[in-house]
């Protein structure tokens, strides 16, 4: 059963991985069988339905948002724990405030993933 | 929603080229080891890493005013636990407090208090926390009572230590 101590810790984590720009250290959080689902698929041109189905579509979408995005920072505010899932709420890219929605797997590996983000503060 | 930790804690052990000819540890390596472990428990707790900071964003922190007491030798060798916590947070800057105790914390060994100033890393001046950065701190910040000052919090937690 996923804690309030595990998804903190989790998600501690999870935005150290993206912030020290460590792919394959942002890719250990990630079941193989994930689906993710995020509008920056579109904005970025991966692809036009929003959603990526394997592991390594994930990674090469990380890489390409890492290139895209040098000075990529996430700053943790909030991290919301319910059964089997958590919310991570976070400063993102371009100022965005951003929430995920993660599912967890019975290996502690994040199965399903929906991103859901503000308008840019200076857009 | 899930609190975060606001008292943060971790141990490390003293090193030889830190100490000095009577194997204590160098006054001047306290502050060292102290704000150490508090980048540490930052990066660990938080995900909060001030280097990646300093440079995805070009903004850091620079000390402006420490005070620190030395209440009991750290010796070589010896595990230290090292606790940490945010005092105070405003738009300018950051006040924050370590302190290091023997591993089992029956002795503590040194109590600093820390100023820090928002720093502009490429225009090489102070300026304003932004409102995500005062929004993490928020979470984490933990207050002593209004009217606290160092020599009183030396006091009271050598008091603390003398009764246990």
């Amino acid at each position: 059963m996923l804690t309030n101590e595990m998804a903190t810790a989790f998600a501690a984590a999870w935005v150290a991985a993206f912030n020290s720009h460590d792919l394959d250290a942002i890719m250990e959080h990630y079941a193989e069988d994930i689906e993710f689902y995020s509008p920056f698929i579109t904005k970025l041109r991966i692809n036009e339905s929003g959603m990526l189905q394997s592991k390594e579509e994930l990674r090469q979408y990380f890489q390409h948002a890492l290139t895209v995005y040098p000075d990529l920072y996430f700053m943790l505010h909030h991290v919301y724990t319910g059964v089997q899932t958590l919310v991570i709420q976070y400063t993102s890219v371009e100022g965005r405030q951003a929430a995920e929605t993660m599912q967890w797997n019975k290996e502690g590996k994040v199965s399903k993933v929906y991103c859901h983000y503000s308008v840019a503060p200076y857009s | 929603m899930n609190t975060f930790k606001k008292e943060l804690e971790s141990t490390v052990k003293i090193r030889f080229p830190d100490c000095d000819a009577f194997q204590h540890l160098h006054n001047s390596r306290y502050i060292d080891y102290m704000i150490n472990a508090r980048e540490d428990q930052l990066l660990e707790s938080y995900g909060f890493d001030v280097y990646a900071l300093a440079a995805q964003k070009g903004v850091g922190w620079v000390a402006a005013q420490s005070q620190i007491s030395y209440l009991a030798p750290a010796m070589i060798m010896e595990e230290v636990t090292i606790q940490t916590r945010l005092l105070t947070a405003t738009e300018k800057g950051l006040m924050l407090e370590a302190r290091m105790w023997d591993r089992d914390k029956q002795v503590v060994k040194a109590l600093l208090w820390t100023k820090l100033v928002h720093f502009d890393l490429s225009l090489r001046r102070s300026r304003l926390h932004s409102q995500e950065l005062m929004e993490f701190f928020d979470q984490i910040v933990y207050p002593l009572e209004p009217g606290v000052s160092f020599d009183s919090r030396v006091n009271e937690i050598r008091q603390q230590y003398l009764s246990k």
